[in-house]
């Protein structure tokens, strides 16, 4: 078992496997003890990193041997892989569900998961936020993600002059 | 990855200074702070990244571009133009105009390999009949049609 210790102090005793989710909990473990704290995780959000990290060891549930976890290595070494498909059904379906949750909390999880790099995590929240900007508006962009319109009514006027031909029935 | 004071991204001499708000839930909930200065610029960009990657029209990419200052920077990434899909720029030739043309060569600059294609065709459509002088932007407008019909049975592009 592995003691993570989250922000405000709360702890939590986990699985192995459930914490080797993220790399440099797999690291820190590797050369030092098993009580890892976490100062910058609050209580709240390693909760939900834990869920998710629960569900996601329970189906890898294969262990990394040397060879493959080096051939991860390989394939993933260009910097960040985009809409990486979950093979699963049932865990993209679990996956779904589990980024139900309003924005401020997503980019709480985002943060957490990037500083745990626990890769998977980060492209599901990436991967959803970006399809809670598509298809929208400036104004409603804005709305949602309490965004402050920093530009001059000059800047915006030259903005929409050089966007206008995207906004056309392309 | 991890946490970084300078900014690697954007080329500019002094690194943007992003107002970063402690990131606890519950301090956030009341507060009308932008939830994007909450995340560094690189997960900011994976962000586009993503978005860029999957859209479906023009406005897709274009729209979160003109909401604030930092995503219009960060959507002219190359990283972000890299990635548009096809669709992120595929104009009528009626709408055609040079503001897109620029967002076309800008994609195929960083790399776009779709861009490039497109663009090197748009290009090789002016040169048809004066291939001794750099094409004028007039000209360019020129070929608005081509791109909505078969460019390459045209006959009348001059």
């Amino acid at each position: 078992m592995i003691k993570l210790v989250s922000g405000d102090g709360a702890e939590f005793e986990v699985e192995e496997e459930v914490a080797f989710q993220s790399k440099i909990i797999k690291d820190i473990v590797a050369d030092a003890d098993d009580v890892i704290p976490l100062p910058t995780v609050s209580s709240k959000v390693l909760i939900q990193v834990i869920e998710y990290c629960r569900k996601h060891a329970a189906v890898n549930s294969f262990p990394l041997s040397p060879s493959s976890s080096a051939a991860a290595a390989a394939s993933s070494s260009s910097s960040i892989s985009y809409s990486k498909p979950v093979s699963d059904p049932a865990l993209r379906a679990w996956d779904n569900e589990f980024v139900k949750l309003n924005n401020s909390s997503l980019f709480d999880i985002v943060i957490a998961a990037n500083y745990l790099d626990i890769e998977e995590l980060v492209d599901l929240v990436l991967e959803t936020v970006a399809d809670r900007i598509k298809g929208k508006q400036a104004q409603e962009i804005r709305r949602q993600f309490n965004i402050e319109n920093d530009f001059t009514p000059e800047e915006e006027e030259a903005l929409r002059r050089e966007n206008s031909w995207a906004f056309q029935n392309n | 990855m991890g946490s970084r004071t300078v900014c690697y991204v954007c080329s500019e001499s002094n690194p943007c200074k992003r107002r970063r708000v402690q990131f606890d839930g519950e301090e956030y909930s009341g507060e009308k702070a932008c939830l994007f200065d909450r995340l560094p610029d690189d997960i900011v960009l994976s962000i586009l990244c993503c978005l860029s990657a999957s859209a479906e029209r023009p406005s897709d990419l274009v729209s979160v571009m003109t909401t604030c200052k930092r995503m219009n920077r960060l959507g002219k990434n190359p990283l972000v133009l890299e990635k548009a899909t096809l669709k992120s720029f595929s104009i009528r030739g009626e709408n055609w105009s040079p503001q897109a043309h620029k967002f076309l060569e800008r994609c195929a600059d960083a790399g776009n390999v779709e861009a490039c294609y497109l663009f090197g065709m748009v290009d090789r459509m002016l040169f048809l009949g004066d291939t001794s002088r750099s094409i004028p932007q007039e000209r360019r407008i020129q070929l608005r049609d081509c791109l909505s019909t078969a460019p390459m049975t045209r006959k009348d592009v001059k």
